[in-house]
């Protein structure tokens, strides 16, 4: 956008970005590197005055989350820290909002799964004659329970460039 | 350094050094590859892995075997009868005496029962998924007993975009119903990662580098460890120097008819002393053995 600014800059007109005090924000969790930290993403909006639209931007974030409350995809309010913890670490997860893959209607209240209530879909599984190896949400763990074994999406997602002897590497992607 | 004159004559060293070494770089490669470092640190290039091989897939088990006893999948409906024949006649209905597909047939309908919703489910995530692996596992198989199959692009790509759009379906489940995502991964056997960035290859000089950084902070923390601990040791014979010294001035303090003025500095003292004692077993438990500590303490 520098580059649209400054030329916009040279014929006279003005670029007004989204920049300023961000007190609160709220964004998508990614895997980071930084310990008891997750980046978090966060949509802005950038408005151009000669096209009289706005443009995304995405920024990001290093959230001090010491107890890893926040798991990757969620959806976290975040606040900007007084002084900054450490070089990279600017604000603080206050809570999260909307977890990943556990989504619930704002109207009815109702748990669903993907675009259909989880109810109904029982419902109709019923009618099927439902199978008993099925998935049943009564007895499934909380989610977590695969991470580290089977689920790997904690992890930034890294290609294997060497045979290590002395660690381990299952996160790594060939 | 290998000499010259070996390096022209034997064929035994020809194939293990590089091609340009016999050229006029000959100088520059072999310095590089004797560099300290290599004493150290030792690149080992991992295996370049084709799209379909388990091991970049995320298959963590092969298709289960076929038991050519099985019944094939449609005269299953009549095993009553069949099973009442001599097995002479028997044999004629069963797997091993027909193709392999009517086997695998079976195999899909082995593992659709685990993860289907109900009988009659052809479109939920869950089969597609299922389908996906039974399909992908094939071919596995194909290839490890059929090498000559792999020359085939028609399957090599079938088998690398299945995987592709298996991945795409597991995200999907992911963003939409994450417990049933994990069970998904742990009843079909199957490892889901993300994908690194875009563009990144595999370099020799790039990898050794992030293995030297590696290094060299792996060195550094352990030093400032080590160091750490030393002075937590130094620690407890000097404030038990200064409670002597403390002691020692109360005392002449005490001759003077003097009220004394360290006092408070006396019960600060011990109360540290008294909590490092404490604390060093605890915080370094593993640096410091027993017999150390002991040592630390009789010589104070």
């Amino acid at each position: 956008m520098a580059s649209t600014a400054t030329s916009l800059a040279s014929a006279g007109l003005k670029l007004v970005t989204n920049t300023g005090p961000k007190k609160l924000l709220l964004g998508k969790c990614y895997p980071c590197y930084v310990p008891k930290a997750t980046r978090v993403y966060v949509k802005m909006m950038d408005w151009d005055d000669w096209l009289k639209m706005y443009f995304v931007r995405f920024d990001s974030y290093f959230t001090h989350d010491p107890d890893k409350i926040a798991k990757t995809g969620d959806i976290v309010l975040i606040e900007q820290l007084p002084k900054r913890l450490t070089r990279d670490i600017t604000h603080q997860l206050t809570k999260v909002i909307y977890p990943m893959g556990d989504i619930v209607d704002p109207i009815s209240g109702k748990k669903c799964m993907g675009g259909q209530f989880r109810d109904v879909e029982e419902v109709k599984d019923r009618l099927w004659g439902k199978n008993e190896n099925a998935f049943d949400y009564e007895k499934a763990p909380p989610r977590g329970w695969q991470e580290g074994k089977k689920d790997w999406t904690h992890r930034p997602g890294q290609r294997k460039f060497h045979e290590f002897d002395d660690r381990d590497t299952s996160h790594m992607a060939y | 350094m290998i000499p010259r004159k070996l390096l022209m004559c034997s064929s035994r060293f020809l194939h293990m050094t590089p091609v340009a070494s016999l050229r006029s770089k000959e100088l520059i490669i072999v310095n590089i590859d004797n560099h300290e470092f290599h004493k150290v640190i030792k690149y080992n290039r991992p295996e370049e892995l084709e799209a379909y091989d388990p091991r970049r897939s995320g298959d963590l088990r092969p298709q289960d075997k076929i038991d050519p006893n099985w019944l094939k999948f449609e005269f299953q409906p009549f095993a009553d009868v069949i099973d009442k024949l001599p097995e002479e006649h028997r044999k004629i209905f069963t797997v091993g005496f027909g193709q392999r597909r009517d086997g695998t047939k079976i195999l899909l309908q082995n593992a659709l029962s685990q993860t289907r919703r109900h009988k009659y489910d052809n479109e939920s995530m869950e089969f597609k998924v299922t389908w996906a692996t039974w399909k992908i596992r094939n071919f596995q198989d194909l290839f490890v007993a059929h090498p000559e199959q792999r020359k085939s692009t028609r399957n090599r790509v079938f088998v690398k975009e299945l995987i592709e759009k298996r991945r795409r379906w597991l995200n999907k489940m992911r963003h939409d119903d994450y417990k049933r995502f994990e069970w998904v991964l742990e009843v079909l056997g199957v490892v889901f990662k993300n994908l690194p960035e875009k563009g990144t290859r595999i370099e020799r000089k790039a990898s050794i580098n992030v293995l030297v950084n590696l290094y060299c902070n792996e060195l550094r923390d352990k030093k400032m460890l080590e160091y750490k601990a030393l002075l937590e040791e130094e620690k407890v014979p000097f404030l038990k120097t200064k409670l002597e010294t403390l002691m020692a001035i109360r005392a002449d303090e005490e001759s003077i008819n003097i009220p004394s003025s360290v006092d408070q500095d006396i019960l600060d003292t011990r109360k540290l002393l008294l909590q490092l004692e404490k604390s060093h077993m605890t915080i370094h438990p593993s640096k410091i053995s027993e017999l150390e500590i002991k040592k630390i303490y009789s010589s104070a």
